[in-house]
């Protein structure tokens, strides 16, 4: 025969034990008297313990419930006194438009000292291609001057904004000079 | 009448791509305006489109055009240099070109040619009017008077060219007239073996402010070759050079001349790392120095170099030589013979073709016309 634990018999005597672990126990004590002795040694303890701490009857229990209510909003206060200040100033209308107009004037005087690359404009390109024609590549266009196919141009930069590309015209003997800009 | 999914996919395809043959094609001669002032010295007399096309293709337009003007000189005097601006319309940066013809010779009455060759792509922003417009930029004469609105400071670059031809021309005329004929040949194959020698480079600039330092930047100093006589003294200079890109090169110079420099043009020889030197070019640098001033002068520009077949030049030194002076009263110096110069001017380039095709007779006689 299995006996139930010490822990199991005096929660079951305080009627602590879950539902189908109670009805096991309590099962069990109808055949054993050792355990039944057990169980009634605990509730004599239960009963002198509850004796022992049993409030006096003269206990105000509404007055201690408001002190301790009272003691609590006191804490509560206290904390408040010692947190940062929280500023329950609203501006004005005037106040606020000066604000305003302020943000707006900066922010134009930044826009407009931007420099230039900033504001990400595709930068123009005035570049050789591989046949010695010079090309300018602008945004979604794009011009070319070509050169005769039996000359050789001489290509060079002519100026910090421009390329500039020499050949000799074969019809004519004239030299011919084009440079594209970079504007 | 039933087919296959696999043998229509070919039709379609055969239909597709004739639509797209289908293109609407515009008259080139509507495309490009040529406009000259009224008061202007030259008159348009015939302007030949050969073979120019102009097709819209979806949403852009692919213009070539193959033009080949001709000019009368409706003046008392020659003319010596033309520089027509080529703009074209909607490109988004305001994309212009120029076309100038320097070392001419055109009498009173007489007529030129000018080629404008061009090829233009525009995306279809609007229907009508012409994609390209031609005007005159700048005319010089025989006296050095100019006549044209210069919106590309094409006087300076004329001018320039002028004078240089007619040192050459001289130079040439003093060796034909001191040594023969002989002496004359030995030049012109000098010049041509030169032109071939230097080496064809890719070029690239952008219009950039002045760049802050980058990583790997290093920035070099080079010294001028030497130009006797100059009436500015450069005592050398410094850029910043990242890979294949020179930056805002920088000048030191004075002012030995009794009057202001308006602008200096500086030429610029690049060395690669396996010791091959590249002309870059010359750029103009504006100042307003002052006689007897010192300064520096910086050029707030990127130029990007590479070799022909577009392999980046890795540069690893430089050197720069003085081009030209243009002072505050419209006067010019540029350099003599003797001092040193990379780049031969426009007319001695004409004269050693006009060599290298007709012969020595007709150089001899072409000198004879100046």
């Amino acid at each position: 025969m299995k006996h139930p634990s010490a822990e199991q018999l005096a929660l079951f005597a305080g009627g602590d034990l879950p539902l189908f672990e109670g009805l096991a126990v309590r099962w069990h004590l109808r055949t054993c008297t050792a355990c039944r002795f057990e169980v009634k040694e605990f509730c004599s303890a239960s009963d002198e313990a509850r004796a022992e701490f049993e409030p006096p009857a003269s206990l105000a229990w509404e007055s201690l419930a408001a002190e301790m209510k009272a003691n609590i909003r006191v804490g509560l206060a206290a904390g408040e006194c010692v947190s940062p200040a929280r500023s329950h100033v609203r501006l004005g209308w005037r106040p606020a438009a000066g604000v305003a107009a302020v943000t707006a004037v900066l922010m134009l005087a930044y826009w407009l000292n931007v420099p230039a690359w900033q504001t990400h404009k595709p930068s123009p390109t005035a570049v050789v291609t591989s046949t010695a024609d010079i090309e300018l590549n602008a945004g979604a266009g794009r011009i070319e001057l070509l050169h005769p196919s039996t000359s050789t141009p001489v290509v060079y930069v002519s100026a910090p904004d421009s390329l500039r590309a020499r050949s000799v015209d074969p019809d004519t003997g004239q030299i011919t000079i084009t440079n594209v800009y970079v504007d | 009448m039933c087919m296959s999914i696999k043998r229509a996919i070919p039709v379609l395809l055969a239909v597709t791509a004739l639509a797209g043959l289908a293109q609407t094609r515009v008259d080139p001669r509507s495309s490009m305006n040529i406009r000259l002032p009224d008061d202007s010295p030259v008159a348009l007399l015939s302007a030949s489109w050969g073979d120019s096309t102009a097709t819209a293709r979806g949403g852009a337009m692919l213009l070539e055009l193959r033009t080949a003007l001709s000019f009368r000189n409706s003046t008392q005097r020659r003319i010596r240099g033309i520089t027509l601006l080529v703009t074209a319309q909607d490109l988004a940066a305001g994309g212009k070109a120029s076309v100038s013809v320097p070392s001419l010779n055109v009498g009173p009455g007489e007529a030129f040619p000018v080629r404008v060759d061009l090829r233009l792509l525009r995306p279809l922003t609007q229907a009508g009017g012409p994609l390209a417009e031609v005007t005159l930029d700048g005319v010089l004469f025989d006296d050095l008077s100019f006549y044209g609105p210069n919106r590309l400071n094409c006087r300076r670059s004329m001018m320039q060219w002028e004078l240089e031809a007619r040192r050459d021309r001289q130079f040439f005329k003093d060796v034909l007239a001191r040594s023969g004929q002989g002496a004359l040949q030995q030049q012109m194959l000098g010049s041509l073996n030169r032109q071939a020698d230097s080496a064809a480079m890719q070029a690239r600039v952008t219009h950039a402010p002045r760049a802050t330092n980058q990583a790997g930047e290093r920035q070099v100093q080079f010294a001028f070759a030497a130009a006797a006589g100059a009436p500015v003294e450069l005592r050398g200079g410094m850029a910043r050079i990242l890979g294949n890109e020179l930056r805002s090169p920088r000048v030191f110079l004075e002012n030995r001349a009794r009057k202001v420099v308006r602008s200096v043009e500086v030429g610029w020889l690049l060395r690669d790392t396996q010791g091959r030197e590249f002309v870059a070019g010359a750029t103009p640098i504006a100042t307003s120095l002052a006689p007897g001033r010192s300064g520096s002068l910086v050029q707030d520009a990127s130029f990007r170099i590479a070799e022909r077949n577009g392999q980046a030049v890795n540069i690893e030194g430089m050197r720069a030589w003085l081009g030209s002076i243009e002072f505050e009263d419209g006067s010019m110096w540029i350099p003599r013979r003797s001092d040193y110069l990379p780049m031969p001017s426009p007319e001695e380039q004409r004269l050693a073709e006009l060599y290298r095709k007709r012969g020595l007779q007709a150089l001899v006689e072409e000198l004879n016309k100046f």
